[in-house]
C-alpha cells in the first residue's frame, strides 16, 4: 500500500514522521534493519530522491545509523528512541490542548473530557 | 556541467503563427524525477516531441548530454509518446527482437521478466491486445532499457488505478542515479508524491520550474493545488 | 545499422510480395498451360477439323478474355507491390508508427536506404518474375500455334550470329542499357516514390493526400521530360538520317540512354530531397 500524504507539508517531512512513529512504536524495534532507500521508496510510493532526504534527516538526528557494509539498522540507543517518544507525545498533547482550547474547553474540562472518554473506551473493550 | 538537459531559447511556432512554444530556457540535472505540467495545449507534447527529433525547432536548441538532438541523443533517450507505436501483425516477442537490435542498452530478460510480472504472453500479437495492455507493453519496452533519459509522455492518462500503481511503481524501481525522468501529465495529484521536481508550462511558456517539497513549503500547499491555483481562470 | 533496418524492413514486406509474385505464378502457369494444352490448338488453330462459325468467334472470345484478364494480372501486380510499398513507406515513417521509426539511433541515411533498398530489390523481383511470366506465355502460344516454331527459333538465335558488325553493336548497346535500366530503375522508381511521399510532409495538412499529389506531379513531370527528349531526338535523328543510314538509330538510342539517365537524377534528386526533409524539416503530427 502505498503511504497517504497530507497536502499541505512537505512530503520528506511527513516520511521523517512516519519512520520515527515506526521506530518508536516498535515495528521496527532498536538494532533493527532498515530496507534500503529504494526499496522503502516503492513501499511508500515515493520518490526515491524524497526517502533519501528522509533518511539522511534521520541519521543526523541519530535515530537511524548507517554503516558501510550492512546497510541502515535503528539505532540501539533506548534512550535516544524514548526521548523522542516522548517529544512526539508532547507535541501530541499540545495539539490536542490547543485544538480543545479552540473549542472552548478549560484545562480542567479538557482533562475530564480525556479522562472520560478513556473509560468509556474501556467500557467498550 | 552536471546537466543532462540544456534547453536555450526554444521556440516553436506552427502554422497561422501560432506559437506551441514560446523561447523556452531550461537546464534538467541527472538523477532526478520531474513532472512536465500543464492544461491540455500548453506545449508539454511539442517540447518533448522536439527533445525527440520528431519535430523541428523554429529556433533555439536543446542538448542531451552535450549533444544536439540526434542519432547519439536517440541512443540514449527512451522514449514513450501519448500513442502506439507498433505496428499491429507483429509478435511481443519480435517487438523485443527489434529493441534488442537497436537499442545497445536494452535489458531483454528484464522485459520478460516485466512481461511475466504481468501475465502477458511474449507469444501474443500486438493487435490482440488490448489498448491498456499494449500501453503496459509500450511501458515495459521503454523501462527496459538503461537510457540516460526517460521522457514519458502522458503515461497515466486514461489508465486505471492499479496501473497507474504498477507504472509508478516501475518507474521507482527503475530508479537509478545517473538517469533523469520526465513524465508529463495533467493530473498531477496521482504523481506528484513520485516527483522531486515539476515544470508549469502555459501557453508554450515556462511558469516555473521548482522542487515539489519547495511548493509545499511555500505555499503550504499540494503541488496538485498550487497548480490548481495558478491555472484557474 | 543499415543491415539491421534492411533485415527488419525485409520481414516487414516479404509476406505481401510474395503473396503478390505467387498470384503472377499462378495465373501465368494456368495461361501458359492453357496456350500449351489440346485447348490451345482450338484456340489458335483448327483442333484438326472443320469450325463453324460460332466455335471460332467463341475461342476467338476466350483468347481475348484471357489475355485481357492476364493483363489486367500483371498490371495489378505491378501496381499493386508499388502501391502496397508505398504505403507500407508511409506507415511506417509518418503515421504513429513514424514515433518509432524516428527515434531509432539510426541515421536519415540509413533510415531512407534500408527502405529504397528493399523497395528496389522487390520491384526488381517483381520485374524479373513479369519478365519469366510474359516469356512463358509467349512461348506456350508459339507452340501451340505451330510446334515447329520451336527449331525456327534456334535458327533466329542463330542469324543473331551473324549480323552485321553495326547492328550487332546496337543490339548489345541496347540490350546493356536495357540491363542498366532494369537493375537501376526499380531504386529511381522506389527514391521517386518515397521522395515524393516524404514531399508531403512539409504540407502543414493532408500531408498523406499531399504526398500521392507530389508523386502524380513528378510522373507528369517526368513524362513531359521524356517526351521533350523524344521530340528533340528524333529531329536530330532525322538530320542524321541524310548522313548515314545508320545515324537514325544511334541517335534515337542515345535519346533512350538520356532519358533513362534523366529518371535516374530525378531518383537521386529525391532521394536527397527526402534526406533533407527528415534530418532538418520533419514534423510528424
Amino acid at each position: 500500500m502505498a503511504w497517504t500524504m497530507e497536502n499541505d507539508r512537505p512530503i520528506y517531512a511527513q516520511l521523517i514522521e512516519r519512520i520515527q512513529m515506526q521506530i518508536v512504536s516498535g515495528e521496527y524495534p532498536p538494532g533493527a534493519k532498515l530496507p534500503s532507500v529504494r526499496d522503502l521508496a516503492a513501499i511508500a510510493a515515493v520518490n526515491p530522491n524524497t526517502m533519501q532526504k528522509a533518511f539522511a534527516e534521520l541519521e543526523r538526528s541519530g535515530l537511524i545509523i548507517t554503516q558501510r557494509t550492512n546497510g541502515r539498522n535503528v539505532t540501539e540507543d533506548a534512550e535516544l528512541i524514548s526521548g523522542i517518544r516522548q517529544k512526539l507525545a508532547n507535541e501530541h498533547t499540545a495539539d490536542f490542548y490547543d485544538k480543545m482550547k479552540s473549542l472552548g474547553f478549560t484545562k480542567q474540562e479538557a482533562l475530564d473530557f480525556l479522562t472520560q472518554s478513556f473509560e468509556g473506551d474501556k467500557d467498550n473493550e | 556541467m552536471n546537466d543532462l538537459v540544456q534547453i536555450v531559447n526554444l521556440t516553436k511556432v506552427y502554422e497561422a503563427g501560432r506559437i506551441a512554444i514560446n523561447d523556452i530556457t531550461l537546464n534538467l540535472p541527472k538523477g532526478r524525477i520531474i513532472g512536465l505540467l500543464g492544461p491540455n495545449g500548453s506545449g508539454k507534447t511539442t517540447l518533448i516531441k522536439m527533445m525527440n527529433g520528431l519535430l523541428t525547432p523554429t529556433s533555439g536548441s536543446i542538448r542531451i548530454n552535450g549533444n544536439e538532438v540526434g542519432v547519439e541523443t536517440k541512443a540514449h533517450v527512451a522514449y514513450l509518446p501519448d500513442r502506439t507505436y507498433l505496428s499491429g501483425n507483429q509478435k511481443i516477442s519480435e517487438v523485443l527482437d527489434f529493441f534488442c537490435d537497436f537499442y545497445e542498452d536494452f535489458d531483454r530478460s528484464k522485459a520478460l521478466e516485466m512481461l511475466k510480472s504481468l501475465d502477458i504472453e511474449p507469444d501474443r500479437k500486438m493487435q490482440t491486445l488490448s489498448k491498456g495492455t499494449k500501453e503496459k507493453v509500450q511501458l515495459i519496452l521503454v523501462m527496459s532499457r538503461k537510457a540516460d533519459l526517460y521522457i514519458l509522455d502522458e503515461p497515466i492518462a486514461g489508465v486505471d488505478p492499479a496501473a497507474r500503481d504498477y507504472i509508478l511503481r516501475t518507474i521507482i524501481n527503475n530508479y537509478n542515479p545517473e538517469a533523469t525522468v520526465l513524465i508529463s501529465t495533467h493530473l498531477i495529484g496521482d504523481i506528484e508524491q513520485v516527483l522531486d521536481e515539476v515544470i508549469f508550462l502555459r501557453y508554450g511558456q515556462l511558469v516555473l520550474y521548482t522542487s515539489v517539497d519547495h511548493i509545499r513549503e511555500q505555499k503550504g500547499k499540494s503541488v496538485d493545488a498550487y497548480f490548481r491555483e495558478v491555472f484557474a481562470c | 545499422m543499415l543491415g539491421k533496418l534492411f533485415q527488419h524492413e525485409w520481414k516487414r514486406v516479404y509476406k505481401v510480395e510474395c503473396l503478390l509474385l505467387a498470384v503472377l505464378f499462378v495465373f501465368s502457369v494456368a495461361g501458359a498451360l492453357m496456350f500449351a494444352s489440346p485447348m490451345g490448338n482450338l484456340i489458335f488453330g483448327d483442333g484438326g477439323r472443320y469450325m463453324t462459325e460460332t466455335e471460332i468467334f467463341f475461342w476467338t472470345m476466350t483468347f481475348i478474355t484471357s489475355i485481357f484478364m492476364y493483363v489486367i494480372v500483371v498490371i495489378g501486380v505491378m501496381y499493386g507491390s508499388m502501391i502496397y510499398l508505398g504505403v507500407n513507406f508511409y506507415r511506417s515513417m509518418y503515421t504513429d508508427e513514424g514515433y518509432l521509426a524516428h527515434t531509432l539511433p539510426v541515421t536519415p541515411h540509413q533510415l531512407l536506404g534500408s527502405k529504397v533498398l528493399v523497395g528496389a530489390l522487390w520491384t526488381f523481383i517483381m520485374q524479373v518474375g513479369m519478365a519469366i511470366s510474359i516469356f512463358l506465355l509467349v512461348f506456350s502460344m508459339v507452340v501451340a500455334e505451330d510446334p515447329t516454331m520451336l527449331g525456327d527459333m534456334k535458327e533466329l538465335f542463330a542469324e543473331l550470329e551473324v549480323l552485321e558488325p553495326d547492328t550487332k553493336g546496337m543490339i548489345i548497346h541496347g540490350g546493356i542499357m536495357y540491363l542498366c535500366a532494369v537493375l537501376v530503375s526499380p531504386f529511381a522508381s522506389m527514391s521517386i516514390l518515397f521522395g515524393a511521399l516524404t514531399i508531403g510532409q512539409l504540407s502543414k495538412k493532408h500531408k498523406g493526400m499531399m504526398g500521392i499529389l507530389a508523386y502524380f506531379g513528378i510522373m507528369v513531370a517526368n513524362s513531359i521530360i521524356t517526351q521533350i527528349t523524344q521530340t528533340i531526338g528524333s529531329i536530330l535523328a532525322m538530320r542524321m538520317e541524310s548522313y548515314s543510314a545508320s545515324g537514325y538509330n544511334e541517335v534515337m538510342f542515345y535519346t533512350y540512354d538520356v532519358q533513362i539517365l534523366i529518371t535516374l537524377l530525378i531518383g537521386a534528386g529525391l532521394y536527397f530531397l527526402s534526406h533533407y526533409i527528415i534530418s532538418q524539416k520533419l514534423n510528424l503530427n
